[in-house]
């Protein structure tokens, strides 16, 4: 430790910037624990909250029903509630503080075990009209107006099932009243093992219990095994980009840690000659270069450690906020942290002992004279390209001594190509992402999208037809089903419809009356469907088989099944549960219920759902924008710092060419030759290899969810990244030739510390 | 050994003009004495040999002459040109005009060949030769150092008196007013040595002002006049080629501890 601090005292600009760049790196390592860190938070949040496995909507049950679903074999826990949206009407207090203008209304068992409400301030609900409102839509004291009835906000919560949405928790049998059908209408069910299959199971037996009432689901069940939530979908995905780009970081970060290390070493090799010449034995003058590294390494950890803690926390909160809405509190990834600890540790010690091995048995005469040992005209491609004199005598030296230390060049070239990669990879992603969702909306054709809110088809067929009667206007469904476990998007369109454009890559649209469907293309593909094939599809009620007639490019995993169809599949003929419009304007007469006695809606433009995949895609850039600075940004420290090494091991070259009458713009002329070429192969390669990461990363994407994504390379991004590149490569240049010309050139050739 | 002093060709005319030249590195208890209030002429067409102990200030004074170091205080004149105050370019400019420089280690670049490292020499030095002169102007070099058929060599294939050879072409080919070489054959056997030093003769005889460094007495002696150093101060100067002054420099020299 005194040896330590001696080397601290003797050196201390070197040493701080060793240990901030060890520092960076070790942080850097702290990306890969992003992803867990997202999902440890939200399994915290799974398991005080009380999440069910099982998510479904039901026709409306009683108490009783319920109560007998307990007895399903493998059944923890059943919870009911009645959901139901509502129009929020503007009401003292709360009118003006909310933008919202439906609500959703949640009555929920106050004996439950799942589906806890998080109370931030005030006290739960304890009767009927006394609701807890979700953060944002008012305050405790707050009088608030809400499907014609008033109620009174006693608190501020939410539970995790509906965190984000808009919503008045109370009581079960207030709100269950004011559902359609009186009755709850929503099952959260906890399984005792909850792995898929055996969810799979207790979802068949609560069909078949309710069945015998003549009840049913009335959407698709969610399956949440493992101790999932509904938002592991979207962040898992998140998550596994950034654990991508957290590898990078880590192998970028373990190139610095070497090239840093080496450094700390390789600089003392005088040192260690003399020490050697006054008769120091290799093996303690090893150890002792060993502790040196590893007491840096240490001292690194001390900042690095924390740093990767914040890093990906704060990531990881960004990532929260903006895809749940949900802020965790601080955690830490043990594995990663104690990992990055000994992985740096024992990194140092690999390559200090490597370099020391090297210092300690350099030939003793040219260490002493503080000659570095790599000699050009050794190999015989060397001796080649010195027969070969092409160019001027600045661009041979600069050539040459870019194949003198070929390792050394490779790494530089390999370090920028990493740098490069990730700058690219990472606005192409976000391009790709963005082309996505725009070539996914690109098929429809409605400019406002009416979808209500409640479980089931809301819509009533009358309802429907008339929705159709008026021009521009059309009813449609919005479900969900699963093929083969994975689940789709069904639509429920008129034979006839002007909304949906099918892109079609094969065969025909279905025919009316008829069990047929178009896939999407991609999901086929991978799913090995066919034109002419029957699928099976399981529905909220149950399977229904469909013949495949068309594959259609939608960029989706979807199916398109005639309305008609697809509403008696769901045990609900001649209902839906959108209504689309060709134009914005008179969508407000249409649903404000004059002339339809509509359900609540959500509506949105077409525009609104773009901007809202654009927000999304922006919290996507900014998040990955994050991490592939931090990652570029370790990758051009390592590039900047062995590239000083190797120019401060020149530096008497360079000082030669000064006796001789160089000027510093020589002196640049030379450098930039020198790196111009390294930066150029190292950008191209860079830029491959982004391109070709996009691909693995989106086409793992495509296979992992049977969907078509498509790469769209940043092209936009290369002059950018380009540009930083040269940027560095001359700041560097400008920083080593200011060293060399700001010492006498006397005392650099002299050798002299 | 060597064939003694010869008649030069000596200008009395300066070249170097050094007055109350000082070098200190560092300030105040700490500092390191370099040379101080050093006075010094050297004529045109001079061979003059610098000696003294270790640490005498030899080499400090060989750099603040070469122009590739720049004293603390004094003025400093060499070749017509004031260059204790110049910048950084201007000095670079300056000494690939003006001077050769020696060096104990040959300090050659390793990547380029013999032939290359000499034309560097003359691209660097500001004359504007075209290509095909230059690669003449080097090969002749080579030859007269006597490296005729090493010219395509690697600093690394070749023995140290034939690196220094080459480092002395490269010092020369410019035709430079001042050749200043700091201890050439200290890292060379006898025998190579005695080739490099007789090249430095030679060169002086033609004209050129040579300033070496040297601990060998021997070779002090074949110089036209002797700087003794001591404590970074000029102890004694030998009077132009007066055999008598000579012996009293040597005298000096062997007084304060060089080794012959
Ligand atoms: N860069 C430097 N920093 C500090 N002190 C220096 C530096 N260079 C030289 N010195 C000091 O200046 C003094 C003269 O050094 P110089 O190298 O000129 O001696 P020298 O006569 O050439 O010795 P030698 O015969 O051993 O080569 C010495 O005391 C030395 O320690
Ligand atoms: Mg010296």
């Amino acid at each position: 430790m005194s040896g330590l601090l001696g080397q601290v005292r003797r050196a201390p600009g070197r040493i701080i910037a060793s240990v901030l760049a060890l520092s960076l790196a070790i942080g850097a390592i702290g990306v890969l624990a992003i992803p867990t860190v997202t999902e440890g938070s939200l399994h915290a949040a799974v398991e005080r909250d009380g999440l069910g496995d099982i998510i479904v909507g039901t026709t409306p049950l009683d108490r009783q029903q319920v109560e007998l679903l307990r007895g399903i074999p493998n059944v923890a826990s059943v919870s009911a509630a009645a959901v139901v949206a509502v129009e929020l009407d503007a009401a003292a207090g709360a009118g003006e503080r909310s933008a919202v203008d439906t609500v959703r209304l949640i009555g929920l068992a106050p004996d439950r075990e799942l589906d806890l409400l998080r109370i931030d301030a005030g006290r739960v609900a304890t009767g009927p009209g006394e609701v807890v409102a979700s953060p944002g839509l008012a305050e405790p004291g707050d009088r608030i107006v809400a499907g014609g009835r008033t109620f009174d906000v006693v608190g501020v919560g939410a539970a995790l099932l509906w965190v984000g949405a808009d919503a008045l928790y109370g009581d079960i049998d207030e709100m269950a009243a004011l559902a359609r059908g009186a009755g709850t209408n929503h099952l959260s069910i906890l399984a005792v093992f909850d792995d898929e299959s055996s969810l799979r199971a207790i979802v068949a037996d609560v069909r078949e219990a309710l069945a015998t009432d003549g009840d049913t689901f009335t959407e698709f069940p969610e399956y949440l095994p493992d101790g999932t939530t509904p938002i592991d979908a979207d962040i898992r995905q998140v998550s596994t980009l950034i654990g991508m780009l957290g590898v990078m970081a880590g192998l970028v970060a373990l190139v610095l840690l070497a090239s840093t290390t080496n450094t700390l070493i390789t600089e003392r090799t005088r040192e260690v000659a003399v020490m050697r010449a006054l008769g120091g034995r290799r093996r303690p003058l090893r150890r002792r270069l060993r502790r040196i590294a590893i007491g840096i390494t240490a001292a690194s950890l001390v900042v690095g450690l924390p740093l990767g803690v914040v890093i990906s926390n704060v990531i990881a909160r960004m990532v929260l906020e903006e895809f749940v809405g949900i802020t965790p509190e601080v955690a830490v990834d043990w594995r990663v942290l104690v990992g990055s600890a000994v992985g740096a540790l024992i990194g140092a010690r690999l390559v200090a002992a490597r370099a020391a091995r090297r210092v300690t048995n350099a030939q003793l005469a040219a260490a002493l004279r503080d000659r570095e040992g790599a000699p050009f005209g050794a190999s015989w491609l060397q001796r080649s390209i010195a027969a070969l004199p092409t160019g001027g005598l600045i661009s041979r030296i600069a050539t040459r001594s870019s194949l003198r230390r070929p390792g050394r060049t490779v790494a530089v070239v390999a370090q920028i190509a990493a740098a490069v990669g990730v700058a690219f990879l990472v606005p192409s992603l976000a391009t790709s992402v963005n082309e996505y969702n725009s070539a996914a909306f690109e098929s429809w054709q409605w400019e406002v999208s009416a979808v209500a809110e409640d479980a089931g088809l809301p819509i009533d067929a009358a309802v429907a037809d008339a929705v159709d009667g008026v021009a521009g206007f059309e009813a449609g469904i919005y479900t969900f089903g699963s093929i083969d476990d994975w689940e789709v998007d069904a639509w429920g369109i008129r034979h006839d419809t002007v909304m949906f454009d099918a892109d079609l890559r094969a065969g025909r649209a279905p025919a009316p009356g008829e069990h047929e469907t178009m896939v999407s293309a991609g999901f086929a593909e991978r799913r090995g469907i066919d034109i002419g094939d029957t699928i099976e599809v399981e529905l909220a009620p149950g399977t229904v088989p469909y013949e495949v007639v068309g594959l259609v490019d939608d960029y989706s995993r979807a199916i398109y099944i005639d309305r008609e169809i697809l509403a008696a599949d769901v045990g609900a003929p001649g209902r839906a549960n959108v209504v689309w419009s060709l134009s914005e304007t008179p969508i407000g007469a249409l649903i404000d219920g004059s002339r339809f006695d509509l359900p609540t809606l959500d509506v949105s433009t077409a525009e609104e759902v773009r901007a809202e995949s654009g927000a999304g895609r922006d919290a996507i850039v900014v998040i990955f924008g994050a991490i592939g600075a931090i990652v570029a940004g370790v990758a051009a420290l390592a590039v900047m710092s062995s590239m000083l090494v190797s120019l401060f091991e020149r530096r008497h070259e360079l000082a030669a060419l000064q006796s001789l009458g160089a000027r510093r713009r020589r002196l640049r002329g030379l450098l930039v030759r020198e790196l111009l070429p390294l930066g150029a192969v190292g950008t191209a390669l860079g830029l491959v290899l982004g391109g070709l990461g996009t691909r693995g990363i989106i086409g793992s994407f495509e296979s992992s969810n049977a969907v078509d994504i498509g790469v769209v390379d940043a092209v936009g991004a290369i002059p950018f990244v380009v540009g930083a590149t040269v940027l560095m490569l001359v700041a560097l240049v400008l920083v080593a030739v200011r060293s060399a010309s700001r010492r006498p050139i006397a005392v650099t050739l002299r050798g002299a510390a | 050994m060597h064939t003694g002093p010869e008649p030069h060709a000596v200008v009395h005319e300066p070249l170097v003009e050094a007055r109350d030249l000082t070098r200190i590195w560092g300030k105040g208890a700490g500092a390191q004495i370099g040379v101080t209030g050093v006075d010094l002429r050297i004529d045109r067409g001079e061979l003059v040999a610098i000696v003294g102990p270790s640490g005498s200030g030899k080499s400090t004074l060989g750099a603040l002459i070469a122009g590739i170091d720049t004293p603390t205080s004094g003025s400093l004149v060499v070749a017509g040109t004031r260059i204790d105050r110049m910048k950084v370019d201007q000095l670079a400019a300056w000494r690939g005009a003006n001077v050769g420089i020696v060096f104990q280690d040959f300090h050659l670049l390793p990547t380029l060949t013999a032939q290359e490292n000499v034309e560097l020499a003359i691209e660097l030095g500001g004359s504007g030769a075209g290509r095909r002169l230059r690669r003449r102007a080097a090969r002749t070099m080579l030859d007269r150092v006597g490296l005729g058929g090493h010219h395509r060599k690697l600093p690394a294939q070749m023995s140290g008196g034939e690196q220094q050879r080459v480092g002395i072409a490269r010092a020369l080919v410019t035709q430079p007013a001042l050749l200043v070489a700091d201890e050439p054959t200290g890292a060379l056997d006898q025998a190579n040595g005695h080739v490099v030093f007789e090249l430095l003769t030679a060169v002086a005889r033609n004209g050129t002002t040579v300033v070496f460094i040297t601990h060998d007495l021997a070779l002090a002696a074949a110089a036209d006049r002797i700087v003794s150093m001591i404590d970074g101060q000029v102890a004694s100067v030998t009077a132009q080629r007066s055999s008598g002054a000579l012996a009293t420099g040597i005298t000096t020299a062997m007084a304060t501890g060089v080794a012959p």
